[in-house]
């Protein structure tokens, strides 16, 4: 008899269980019962959603979106088919692969049927084609109620405003990827329109109102009892002037706005009580002296002076070259009598000079002998937006004293420039802080008292576009003139841009 | 297959470092070039799951499993970028962050069973001599605990008592063998059945050798032989545990990758429904 084979042993030890790889063991009676539960759960997870519509539930599709919308679209959490149009099955050809087509095309005609805005970019020139430049390229929804749909992130400006893209906005293009350290100084800055007046900040300023230090001439300097509106806090009659910033710069606060800007100083508000621009005329026989109006062309000035001047004279119902005076005040009818032209040229044109040396001590004239327009514009930043009631805090902590008063000095440097020795810098810098003051606190944390940083500096902190710098009715919109033709009250709502 | 692994990855490469550079956009997973790959990701994971039914149909010819299993690695392996790319980097919504977590989880656990299966079978066969059919052990042992019994009972009874007749052995206070019945019917045979779980002094190999030690002390030169198979049999079964800890490794995962793809292939067929419905 042979001898049994070495492995014998090995082999008989599963005598009667040869077949034992049909049979399961442990490892693969979990291994199929976990992935029939795994199965069973996500098909039960996703097979849900009919029962849960049939149920009522608001929105069953909820596994399908990118998260919640933002809360101006939060109405149509439950619908999605508001913005994305459904497609069947049916309907797919070889154009299966442009899902974003799909998708964009009618994506973008729902949302222009509530914000008409104008488009912000030429899609020709987007960087992914026509089919990326729509409303969703930058306005990215689903991301939380309470996300902003218009505070968007860096990038998805930077991707089309960097240097080596065509021009924007008319300008040469630059590296704006990052406010704090690549943002161009500002456009007003590098070219700031042309001054048409005079103006001393700093002689304004003086307390006196005089850069003769200390002020000891009463006939130059100015005292409380001669202007009692300026009179500060704690200030007797006989004390010096002295003018703060809020003397003549009023927020917006005042009218309709929220303090975001300064409103324009006018002659009229804030000039004209120091500068009176005097009166022509004898005020005989009853007629009173003629006050220089402002806001006139100098030969406007001249035949009011010319006509105050013929009935200075007497001469009767006032009608030059057959030129009605464009008198603003009551004539009395008079009889004819022989004018003296010559004397009434002689006397218009010297209070003419006289009338014309005050608009001369701050406007500027054109060759033409008329006034030039006063260049200083009611938004400095055109392109941007700034709230001046966002920066109160940099006023100080004490409104009585006198760096609080003061306290616009801290980005505008207007006591820096205008006295050079005894003379009046009448045409100032100007007082328009540039990038790198906002850059202080506008940047990355910086640690330090000098440049402490850490506030944002987001594109869209100081950017926004489709209506310009007066989105929807804001403000110089159309909307707010009523001497422009009135909007229907749907394009008001939607927001249509006003008609060139 | 490196090498096709490694063409792919050039363009990838040229196309990650052209976007980074800002001269294209990397693609939306709704752009074309989005939808082209998720359907190629699709077919990937297709692919991937058709290697569960080869398994059923081993007779079947195929192609080599061998085959199977490369080609399953590799193209789940490729299925990785192709799928993050895709995705755009970005989880999306609820049931498409669903469908990349559990895809990430399968690729993970493949990657932690390759590694595993590339290192733990030599393992075994280093530390364990005596490896068996790892579902087959726990039978085996107890046969071996039934022999265990039967060399015992036969010893006891001069070899004329059948296993098959006594399920355990007769009391026989004050009988030579007292001992050993004792040692194999409290010690021995729970630890043979249920190995490093029955809480057997056993389990420690130096209480074995003491165990072993003073019963070949005490019992007569007869026994000798029977008490050989059994200290052999309990050292087999020490290996067995051995194996079997480490069969439960290198297995193991399966319980995580195949469950993961399962659900994650159905949930991809709904992702790719409600994408194409919605887009």
């Amino acid at each position: 008899m042979a001898a049994p084979a070495p492995n014998r042993p090995l082999v008989d030890r599963h005598v009667g269980l040869r077949r034992y790889f049909r049979r399961w063991n442990k490892l693969e009676r979990w291994k199929w019962g976990l992935s029939a539960v795994a199965f069973i759960v996500g098909l039960g997870w996703l097979a849900a959603a009919p029962f849960a519509k049939m149920l009522g539930r608001p929105n069953t599709d909820e596994r399908y979106t990118h998260g919640p919308l933002a809360n101006p679209h939060a109405a149509w959490e439950a619908n999605c088919a508001m913005c994305h149009p459904k497609h069947s099955m049916k309907e797919f050809g070889w154009d299966i692969w442009k899902a974003d087509e799909r998708w964009n095309t009618g994506f973008e005609e729902t949302c222009v049927q509530c914000h008409a805005g104008p488009r912000h970019f030429d899609p020709d020139h987007w960087p992914g084609g026509q089919q990326e430049g729509t409303c969703n390229s930058c306005h990215h929804d689903h991301n939380g109620k309470e996300f902003s749909l218009t505070r968007l992130s860096d990038s998805d400006c930077t991707r089309c405003h960097r240097e080596d893209l065509p021009k924007f906005h008319g300008r040469e293009p630059g590296n704006y990827t990052n406010f704090a350290t690549s943002h161009a100084e500002f456009e007003v800055r590098k070219n700031p329109p042309a001054r048409s007046m005079k103006f001393s900040h700093s002689l304004h300023m003086a307390m006196g109102l005089t850069t003769v230090n200390p002020p000891g001439n009463d006939r130059v300097a100015v005292r409380v009892k001669d202007q009692p509106r300026y009179k500060q806090p704690g200030q007797r009659e006989n004390d010096l002037v002295q003018l703060t910033c809020a003397s003549c710069h009023s927020l917006d606060n005042e009218t309709k706005g929220n303090g975001a800007y300064f409103l324009p100083v006018t002659f009229e508000k804030n000039c004209q009580s120091c500068h009176f621009l005097g009166s022509i005329g004898d005020g005989k026989e009853g007629h009173t002296p003629l006050e220089i109006p402002h806001h006139r062309q100098p030969e406007e000035l001249r035949k009011l002076i010319e006509g105050t001047t013929a009935l200075d004279l007497g001469i009767g119902s006032p009608e030059l070259d057959g030129t009605k005076l464009p008198f603003v005040r009551q004539q009395p009818e008079q009889p004819k009598t022989n004018p003296n032209v010559g004397r009434l040229k002689e006397m218009t044109n010297a209070r003419t000079k006289i009338v014309e040396a005050n608009c001369r001590k701050c406007h500027d004239f054109n060759d033409n002998h008329t006034i030039k327009p006063v260049s200083s514009p009611a938004i400095w930043f055109p392109n941007a937006r700034f709230n001046h009631a966002s920066h109160k805090a940099l006023l100080g902590q004490d409104p009585a004293s006198q760096e609080y008063r003061n306290g616009c000095s801290a980005c505008h440097s207007v006591f820096d420039s205008p006295v050079s020795g005894m003379a009046l810098v009448e045409r100032e810098n100007l007082n328009l802080p540039g990038i790198d003051t906002c850059r202080i606190c506008h940047g990355p944390l910086g640690g330090s008292k000098e440049k402490p940083g850490g506030v944002r500096f987001g594109c869209t902190d100081c950017h926004s576009y489709h209506n310009g710098e007066h989105p929807l009715q804001g403000r110089g919109a159309n909307a707010w003139n009523p001497l422009k033709p009135a909007k229907s009250p749907i394009d008001f709502l939607i927001g249509k841009p006003d008609k060139p | 297959m490196l090498c096709l692994s490694l063409l792919a990855a050039g363009p990838a490469v040229v196309w990650a470092l052209g976007a980074k550079a800002g001269w294209w956009n990397w693609p939306a997973a709704s752009s074309p070039v989005g939808v082209f790959l998720g359907f190629a990701a699709g077919v990937l994971v297709f692919f991937e799951m058709l290697i569960w039914p080869r398994k059923w149909f081993r007779g079947t010819r195929l192609g080599p499993t061998r085959s199977w299993l490369r080609l399953h690695v590799w193209l789940g392996l490729l299925s990785l970028p192709i799928t993050l790319i895709h995705s755009g980097f970005a989880l999306g919504g609820t049931l498409s962050a669903a469908t990349l977590v559990l895809f990430l989880v399968v690729i993970v656990s493949g990657i932690w069973g390759l590694i595993l299966q590339q290192w733990l079978p030599q393992k075994i066969l280093d530390d364990v001599p005596n490896e068996t059919v790892a579902g087959l052990s726990e039978l085996a042992m107890r046969n071996y605990a039934a022999e265990c019994r039967q060399l015992v009972l036969n010893l006891s009874a001069g070899g004329e008592v059948h296993a098959e007749k006594v399920e355990r052995l007769p009391t026989a206070d004050g009988g030579v063998y007292d001992s050993l019945s004792s040692f194999q019917s409290k010690l021995l045979e729970p630890y043979l059945e249920r190995g490093r779980h029955s809480g057997s002094m056993l389990r420690s190999r130096g209480e074995t050798a003491r165990q072993y030690g003073r019963l070949r002390t005490a019992l007569p030169s007869a026994a000798q032989p029977v008490l050989a198979r059994m200290e052999s049999l309990t050292d087999l079964r020490r290996q067995w545990d051995v194996q079997m800890r480490m069969t439960g490794w290198l297995h193991g995962w399966l319980l995580v990758h195949l469950p993961a793809s399962v659900a994650m292939t159905a949930f991809m067929c709904f992702h790719a429904v409600a994408a194409l419905k919605y887009w």
